[in-house]
């Protein structure tokens, strides 16, 4: 038979057999097109309808040939719903084991239409013959011990009677680290995450000794802190998971809900009343870690201790820059506050007097906020450092620093808010009155929005809706931001509605939009449950409410990379009349793929060529938010170029989204940064240039090495979670575009990047951990050369700090230096080892590394608890084998570890604390520190305003 | 039915197509008995496909149905078994030799092309045939010639191949094809005259009688004025193009609306 089919040039012989009487013929018809198929579907497909004809012919005896043949044809014609349609006619017929292209199509998409029929409401009238073919398919996928991808169709079918199959047939604990990671936040249905969370806690407490890390993250997604507590309590009295209970801890704090932290002390408080007798009980170290004050102290030292940032970068913009127009002043600000942003360090405010006097009006405000930044989590001194900003007796004599004290408080607290500081600023809002009452206030509005970020507090909110009513632009905007942060993530209807009603009533378009980020924030990761709001906002006629619009899909849909999402966005990106609102989508793609960074190049490739600048710059900000930190090269080639766009404020967005994908990366790791560095610094040289582009330059100056070059933008938390209020921070830092202090909230992006591992007394001890990998790539980069004055184009210019001789020195002695230089560093007390840092000696082992890694193609070398410890650097860590500590959690290497001590009686070598720890009460004893001599109470040199 | 029976069947079958005063009807039951039984062979052995002999009584059955069909002037089923005996007259020819009725059938076929104005598939058609046979063959010299008449124009040439088809199974499709052209050579006159006398009409519409002529021009709704012995031809001149606004409107807001979407 099979050299007649060959020997056939037509199938319009068979074809005319269906056209016959006889049933005989129309079946031998048939299953002879059905042989031919494939090659003939052609001119089959001509005859479709008679072929469909033939299927719908009840007295017809195979009918199930007919519509097997029909669905080939569909198949091969692109019509994939009808071709499932007659494939479920054929019944048997249709072969599920078969392995052609046509039977995995059709499957796929009787899996695609199942998915969908199952998402939608009325999933009762689902068709059960392709529910039968999918429950095939679960089986065979069974059969084949492919369990990932039961999950994944199991998920997206909402099939949770198959999920939990699979979970228990598989490896569980994988697998449930693996639906917790990777597939829950992809849900885009809040209802059916909560009913995967609940599965999940329900198999995890299957075990008899439950993974309580993950069963507490379960019980954070799901916002139940009384079973959290509980856990937490049954924890703490066992001695042996005391260790473990503390990690849970220190987790929570770094992905959970301020709200939901708060609720589980309280919780945790009532459960343990008794206990809370002696100092520093395990108890109050819970609720100490689970308020925050311990990551934050411990990231407050690593930040200040390793604080490396280069003055002469700064010192050199600071020159270039006309310190007269405010916009400059402003940019240097921001490069500051970046720069040093967390490590408390403010000596290049106290070296630059004269430049900070010539702040006026906003630009003081920006300045005396960017306090906020460089102090950012001292929350114990928080008042004390603020105080000669801070209104006394409540009379206002300079509102633009006061108010920007108010911001600063805010950001110092950044989602710590204590009682005192929330009611302090809650008081500012209503004690002043006057003409400039209104400045004070925006600074008030935004500093408790910040502090109280994610609360959800009605009593705050009904003092922030207070002054949103009192209808001025200034206070108004800030009060709607603040709204906006208070519920960030709430979906709070009340606030919802009163904040859609007024946007419509307000003149004042500040307001309008900055009501239009704030419904976005209320809807941080609610997914479909914005998409009635979205569509209501869409629809209307006034731009920034469709920019609302745009914001909210932004929020809801963070981090998720949700299609539907992803569609609005783009069409946005390419339909809407309003610049600002295409730009917003651009923007917001970054946001919703910000876990699949390498998908955005490729999406956002088109757009960044478009005709329209505010398109450009969009696509920029885009790839800069997506990659952050990954030093994305596909994203740097498309960067790249718009760097010499002949639109200054595309260039802005390019620098600054070059910093966000290059920071902390060094020229050994990715040769570009230096070229990029240039380039900022000849942009800011450029006595022509445009002053919103060398704006964008400073500030990624102060980005590419923020904080001192030890933090990251961390959108997501170390756990691969979403990190809610770096997100908010991210959104709100965009809108530096409207209005210039905003930008001041990208330090809630920072993360720092860190080793850092206590033992049981929540000490630092003195560990090291094993990098399999070159030291060259980590470093630090170079600090610039102090330019000389007639040429200041030899400012980019590295060079390592060392001598020639030092470095031939090291050639030398690297192999036997390199040891002892160790040994000489754990064997020193802790001020003298920051010591032998900075000296010859270490460098010397340094070069000599990265030498000797040149010629090895590998390297190994230790870092430090409380060192640098970057994000790509991670995947080589290993934990020495046989160390005296060891991680009770084992699955990452960043963010506060709690080690256990393998030999508790041996005293332990701690690191000591090097930060003051009161600022202002503490000067004197701290003299005798030497170089780490805390710096003097410092003011600002502000006249009064009026 | 065994492959013997079968054969036996086609074999009378064959001789009473062939004889005198064929009784149609009758063959006409033999044929679809004779097509059931070869499908059914086919069905119960796959294998047997494979067999020559086979194969010959499946072109032969089909052949015999060809030709009843155009005795019996079904169009459509002599269109399905010309379809199905494709393979045994082009490409390999399912190894088999030539059969003899091949190309009168395939000539009545490309006359049936002609006559339904199929004229593209006539054209793949003829490529298929060999040239050999193209230019020689009197039963397809004919059709191709006719195609070239009517290409021309000089329908009086068509008229008069009438007159000497090959086979009078020719005659079936001729006159088809004469009606075919007359409705054409209607339409024409219609828009050319306003009208014209009955014996101009009568020659370039080829009519033999008044007759045939009066009742074509009443099927056409022609004026006929026996007064004037003239036939007057409606005229539809109203059908102006309207200038059409809003569609113009439309398609020139949806152009500045993609331009608008241009990235």
């Amino acid at each position: 038979m099979a050299t007649q089919v060959e020997a056939l040039t037509s199938a319009t012989g068979l074809i005319s057999l269906l056209d016959e009487n006889e049933r005989e013929l129309q079946f031998y018809g048939l299953s002879q097109l059905n042989a031919v198929a494939d090659r003939f579907w052609a001119e089959i497909s001509d005859a479709i309808s008679r072929i469909e004809i033939l299927y719908e012919d009840e007295s017809f005896p195979h009918r199930e040939l007919a519509a097997l043949l029909a669905s080939k044809i569909y198949f091969y014609l692109g019509e994939f719903d009808d071709a499932l349609n007659f494939a479920l006619g054929a019944g048997k017929l249709f072969d599920l084991d078969d392995t052609s292209a046509y039977v995995q199509t059709v499957v796929n998409h009787a899996i695609d239409t199942y998915i969908a029929r199952r998402s939608a409401d009325n999933s009762q009238d689902i068709d059960s013959r392709l529910e039968a073919i999918v429950e095939r398919m679960f089986e065979r996928c069974f059969e084949l011990n492919e369990f990932l991808q039961v999950i994944g169709i199991a998920i997206e079918t909402r099939r949770l009677d198959v999920l939990e199959r699979a979970l228990t047939s598989g490896d569980t604990n994988s697998l449930l680290a693996y639906v917790q990671n990777e597939c829950v936040d992809l849900i885009s249905s809040i209802t059916v995450q909560e009913q995967v969370q609940e599965l999940l806690f329900k198999v995890h407490m299957q075990f008899d000794s439950p993974n309580y890390e993950a069963v507490c993250l379960c019980l954070s997604k799901l916002n139940n802190p009384q079973k959290t507590a509980e856990i937490l309590s049954m924890l703490v009295q066992d001695q042996d998971k005391l260790l473990s209970a503390y990690q849970i801890a220190f987790d929570l704090n770094a992905n959970a809900t301020q709200e939901f932290t708060k609720a589980v002390v309280s919780e945790f408080s009532t459960n343990n009343d008794e206990a809370s007798t002696e100092e520093s009980s395990p108890v109050d170290r819970i609720k100490s870690i689970l308020s925050g004050d311990e990551t934050l102290k411990l990231h407050l030292e690593f930040l200040f201790r390793n604080n490396k940032t280069d003055m002469n970068i700064l010192n050199q913009t600071c020159k270039l820059l006309d310190s007269r127009l405010s916009l400059a002043h402003n940019a240097t600000t921001f490069a500051n506050a970046f720069m040093h942003a967390g490590t408390t360090v403010d000596n290049f405010l106290r070296d630059n007097l004269e430049w900070l006097s010539r702040a006026s009006s906003w630009s003081k405000f920006t300045a005396t906020a960017a306090l906020g930044v460089i102090h950012h989590g001292q929350i114990k001194h928080g008042f004390n450092l603020l105080q000669p900003y801070l209104p006394e007796d409540k009379t206002s004599v300079s509102p633009f620093s006061e108010g920007g004290a108010f911001f600063a408080l805010g950001l110092i607290h950044a989602c710590h808010g204590s009682e005192s500081v929330i009611s302090y600023l809650q008081d500012a809002l209503i004690s002043y009155q006057g003409q400039n009452a209104d400045i004070l206030q925006h600074g008030a509005c935004l500093g408790l929005g910040t502090a109280g970020m994610g609360s959800g507090s009605e009593d705050t909110a009904n003092s922030l809706m207070n002054v949103l009513f009192a209808d001025s632009a200034v206070s108004g905007e800030a009060a709607a931001l603040g709204l906006g942060l208070i519920m960030m993530g709430s979906n709070h209807e009340s606030t919802l509605t009163a904040m859609l009603d007024y946007a419509k009533e307000t003149k004042h378009e500040k307001i309008i939009r900055a009501l239009s980020v704030g419904m976005g924030l209320i809807m941080f990761g609610r997914k479909q449950q914005a998409d009635t709001l979205v569509a209501r906002l869409l629809d209307q006629e006034d731009p920034l409410l469709r920019l609302g619009a745009v914001h909210m899909i932004t929020m809801a849909y963070c981090g998720t990379g949700d299609n539907n999402a992803i569609r609005k966005l783009l069409h946005l990106a390419v339909s809407d009349v309003k610049d600002d609102v295409r730009r917003a989508a651009v923007t917001g793609l970054g946001f919703i793929l910000l876990r699949s960074p390498e998908q955005v190049p490729r999406m956002v490739e088109l757009l960044s060529e478009s005709f329209n600048p505010h398109v450009r710059v969009g696509a920029a900000l885009a790839l800069g938010i997506a990659c952050a930190g990954t030093g994305s090269k596909a994203a740097i080639a498309i960067l790249e170029p718009m760097l010499k766009d002949p639109v200054d404020f595309v260039v802005e967005g390019a620098s600054i989204a070059l910093a966000f994908i290059l920071i902390q990366r060094n020229e050994t790791y990715e040769p570009k940064v230096t070229e990029v560095r240039k380039r900022f610094a000849s942009i800011i040289e450029n006595k022509s240039g445009e002053g919103v582009a060398k704006f964008g330059a400073a500030v990624s100056q102060g980005i590419i090495d923020a904080g001192g070059r030890n933090v990251t933008i961390g959108l997501t938390t170390n756990d691969g979670q979403l990190n809610a209020p770096a997100c908010v921070g991210m959104l709100l830092f965009t809108q530096f575009w409207y209005w210039f202090p905003l930008a001041h909230f990208l330090a809630l992006s920072f993360q720092p990047t860190a080793l850092i591992a206590v033992n049981k007394d929540l000490k630092a001890p003195n560990l090291e951990v094993t990098c399999n990998s070159r030291k060259a790539l980590y470093a630090y980069p170079p600090n610039i050369e102090q330019p000389v004055a007639q040429a200041p184009t030899k400012v980019a210019t590295a060079v390592l700090s060392t001598t020639a001789k030092a470095r031939r020195a090291g050639k030398k002695m690297a192999g036997a230096e390199e040891p002892e230089a160790k040994k000489e560093e754990k064997s020193e007390s802790e001020d003298t080892r920051m010591d032998v840092d900075e000296s010859p000696l270490s460098a010397d082992s340094k070069s000599g590394a990265q030498k000797k890694g040149r010629k090895q193609g590998t390297d190994t070398f230790m870092v430090n608890n409380g060192t640098r410890l970057l994000p790509f650097q991670e995947r080589f860590m290993k934990w020495p084998s046989g160390a005296r500590y060891v991680p009770v959690k084992q699955s990452r290497i960043s963010g506060v570890l709690v080690v256990r001590d393998t030999t508790p009686d041996e005293p332990e070598d701690l690191i000591e604390s090097v930060l003051p720890d009161d600022p202002v009460e503490e000067e004197q004893d701290s003299a005798e520190e030497g170089a780490l001599q805390p710096p003097e109470p410092f003011e600002y040199p502000f006249d009064n305003d009026n | 039915m065994s492959a013997r029976t079968i054969n036996k069947l086609y074999e009378q079958t064959y001789a009473a197509l062939n004889s005198q005063n064929p009784n149609l009807e009758a063959i006409g039951k033999q044929v679809s008995q004779l097509k059931v039984g070869v499908v059914k062979l086919a069905i119960q052995n796959s294998e047997i496909e494979a067999d020559s002999s086979f194969q010959l009584l499946k072109r032969g059955v089909a052949e015999l149905g060809a030709q009843l069909s155009i005795k019996i002037g079904d169009i459509a089923a002599f269109e399905r078994y010309l379809a199905q005996l494709e393979p045994y007259y082009f490409g390999n020819r399912m190894g088999l030799s030539d059969s003899d009725v091949m190309y009168p059938l395939i000539g009545l076929n490309l006359l049936r092309m002609l006559s339904d104005n199929l004229i593209a598939d006539f054209h793949t058609m003829i490529e298929r045939i060999d040239l050999e046979q193209l230019q020689n063959n009197p039963f397809i010299v004919h059709p191709v010639k006719l195609e070239q008449a009517l290409m021309e124009g000089s329908y009086k040439k068509v008229w008069q191949a009438r007159s000497d088809v090959p086979t009078p199974e020719y005659l079936f499709f001729m006159d088809i094809l004469m009606s075919t052209i007359r409705n054409e050579v209607a339409s024409c006159v219609e828009k050319s005259y306003t009208s014209l006398p009955f014996s101009d009409a009568k020659s370039v519409l080829f009519f033999s009688n008044m007759d045939e002529l009066l009742k074509f021009a009443q099927d056409h709704q022609w004026i006929v004025s026996p007064a004037e012995k003239r036939i007057t031809f409606k005229s539809d001149a109203e059908d102006t193009h309207l200038f059409q606004g809003e569609n113009i409107m439309k398609q020139t807001l949806s152009y500045a609306q993609e331009l608008e979407r241009i990235v």
